[in-house]
């Protein structure tokens, strides 16, 4: 799942992942209200690991890790933030809401690709609780 | 018979004592008077006779303050406890303020009298507050002109920092139509696609060095003792110069505390520059060190010099101005930031920098670091 409200950051998320061959499907939402009410329909298919941005309308992405926490709706599902902000106070923020990783978002769409790798090994090779 | 005569030398020789202090009181600049218990004037000097005429044997708060009662701060039977008391008096009739002092004095009969001595120190008083004001304003004029400059370099960085998301999308935007399309476009269409992949990186360039520059002012690095010949020779390694460029260091250069990162900045912005603009078939670059001890206070001197193609002097200034380049950036590829850069890292320590040069011949810039050290930042 990818929580993102640039239609750009979109395409590029989506053609790194084509481009390295992940062919999962790819829920967006494009803020952290989106992303909540998606969550918290029982009827939708959980994701296996949620990319968030940090800045977006009506709700960021740390007012998004808090509501879901609150809510229980993240349990056993890795959030890695993709983010523009090199801010001490984001990343703090970020791991004390308990994200997996933070990765600041590269200038070139070539090293962009290359993190989209990096994600996709670790998290192929990480083993998850069930459920 | 004996006490009797005693008492009389006594009071003969309070009344000479008297008749000294009297003349003395005559000739100062401050009013002097002298009251009774029952407050009657006894004496008045010069001063005290000019303003008010002479009124002795009259009551002083008649006499001075026009008033039918004791002042409500009459000092009187203070000092007739044998007090001697010193006080500012502000005179709202008057606006004026006077010093007091009020001591008492044994007359010839064994009575005590109160003397008071008057200082005007109205105008001393009003310069003390004039000053007082305006060092006032003098700090608040600071604090102003602090806080606006912090307040323009946080709007240069987060500006700069907004920048740089749109740009992202738009140079991958560019990146993926030459990837998707690429073959579709005839040779002008790709020409233009080059041009627009060029200039987002220009600008990109234009967004790092703006951040680069409001940082200055912005992190505090710890000054460490910074080995020269080290790290002019990684400056060197790191901007990687063509095989037809030599650069010469002269001499031992020194080790000096400062902020590494700020003198990575000072010295590979000159050389890169020297070798960047570099027109001759066989170009020298020559850095240098002396000391120089004109005024009192020790610099270290640095020099770079160059054969390239030197700067017409009424470019001199312009250089150092921040987005100013000489050439057309599709020339020669530069924000026009790296002077300013310079200069601002040598202000920020209390040195200075100029350029020397000879239109064809070269240039040779100076900059300037007190030894002493200079606790940088502040306003420049």
């Amino acid at each position: 799942m990818l929580v993102e409200d640039d239609t750009v950051d979109v395409m590029t998320v989506k053609r790194a992942l084509k481009e390295i061959n992940v062919t999962n499907r790819l829920i967006v939402a494009s803020d952290g209200e989106e992303a909540l009410s998606y969550l918290m329909d029982e009827m939708n298919k959980r994701p296996g690991i949620i990319l968030l941005d940090l800045n977006m309308p009506r709700m960021s992405g740390i007012e998004f890790l808090v509501a879901a926490k609150k809510n229980g709706v993240l349990k056993s599902i890795p959030v890695v933030v993709l983010t523009t902000s090199r801010e001490e106070q984001d990343k703090v923020d970020s791991f004390g809401l308990g994200v997996a990783g933070y990765m600041v978002k590269p200038v070139s769409y070539a090293q962009f690709v290359e993190v989209m790798k990096t994600i996709n090994l670790y998290w192929t090779l990480s083993e998850l609780p069930e459920g | 018979m004996n006490d009797t005569v005693k008492r009389e030398r006594q009071s003969v020789q309070i009344r000479e004592e008297r008749d000294n202090q009297n003349l003395i009181f005559e000739s100062m600049v401050d009013g002097v008077y002298m009251v009774s218990k029952d407050h009657k004037l006894e004496f008045m000097n010069r001063v005290l006779r000019e303003k008010f005429g002479d009124r002795v044997g009259g009551i002083c708060y008649e006499t001075f303050h026009g008033r039918q009662v004791p002042c409500p701060l009459c000092k009187l039977s203070k000092v007739l406890d044998g007090k001697t008391v010193q006080w500012e008096w502000h005179s709202r009739r008057t606006d004026e303020i006077y010093d007091l002092v009020e001591t008492p004095l044994t007359n010839a009969d064994g009575t005590t009298s109160k003397l008071t001595i008057f200082r005007d120190i109205t105008e001393r008083k009003r310069w003390e507050a004039e000053k007082v004001q305006e060092e006032q304003l003098r700090l608040q004029l600071l604090d102003e002109l602090e806080r606006s400059n912090n307040e323009l370099m946080d709007f240069a960085y987060i500006v700069s920092h907004d920048l740089k998301a749109p740009l992202r999308a738009i140079t991958s935007l560019a990146e993926w139509l030459a990837a998707d399309y690429g073959d579709k476009l005839d040779e002008d269409g790709r020409e233009q696609l080059e041009l627009l992949k060029n200039r987002t990186r220009r600008m990109h360039n234009l967004i790092e060095s703006i951040l680069t520059y409001s940082r200055i002012g912005r992190s505090n690095e710890e000054k460490e003792d910074v080995d020269l010949n080290t790290l002019v020779s990684e400056v060197i390694a790191l901007i990687d110069p063509p095989e037809d460029i030599t650069i010469e260091v002269v001499g031992e250069l020194p080790t000096i505390p400062f902020e590494r990162t700020r003198m990575e900045q000072i010295f590979q912005n000159l050389i890169r520059n020297a070798a960047l603009y570099m027109d001759k078939p066989e170009g020298l670059i020559i850095i240098s060190c002396s000391e120089d001890d004109d005024n009192g206070d020790s610099n270290w001197r640095f020099s770079v010099a160059d054969n390239g193609p030197g700067i017409d002097e009424k470019y001199y200034k312009k250089i150092f101005q921040i987005f100013q380049t000489l050439r057309p950036r599709d020339e020669i590829e530069s924000t026009g930031v790296g002077l300013t850069i310079v200069r601002k890292i040598v202000r920020m320590h209390g040195g200075e920098i100029t350029v020397e040069s000879k239109l064809g011949d070269g240039s040779t810039f100076h900059f300037t670091i007190p030894k002493k050290g200079h606790r940088g930042g502040g306003v420049s």
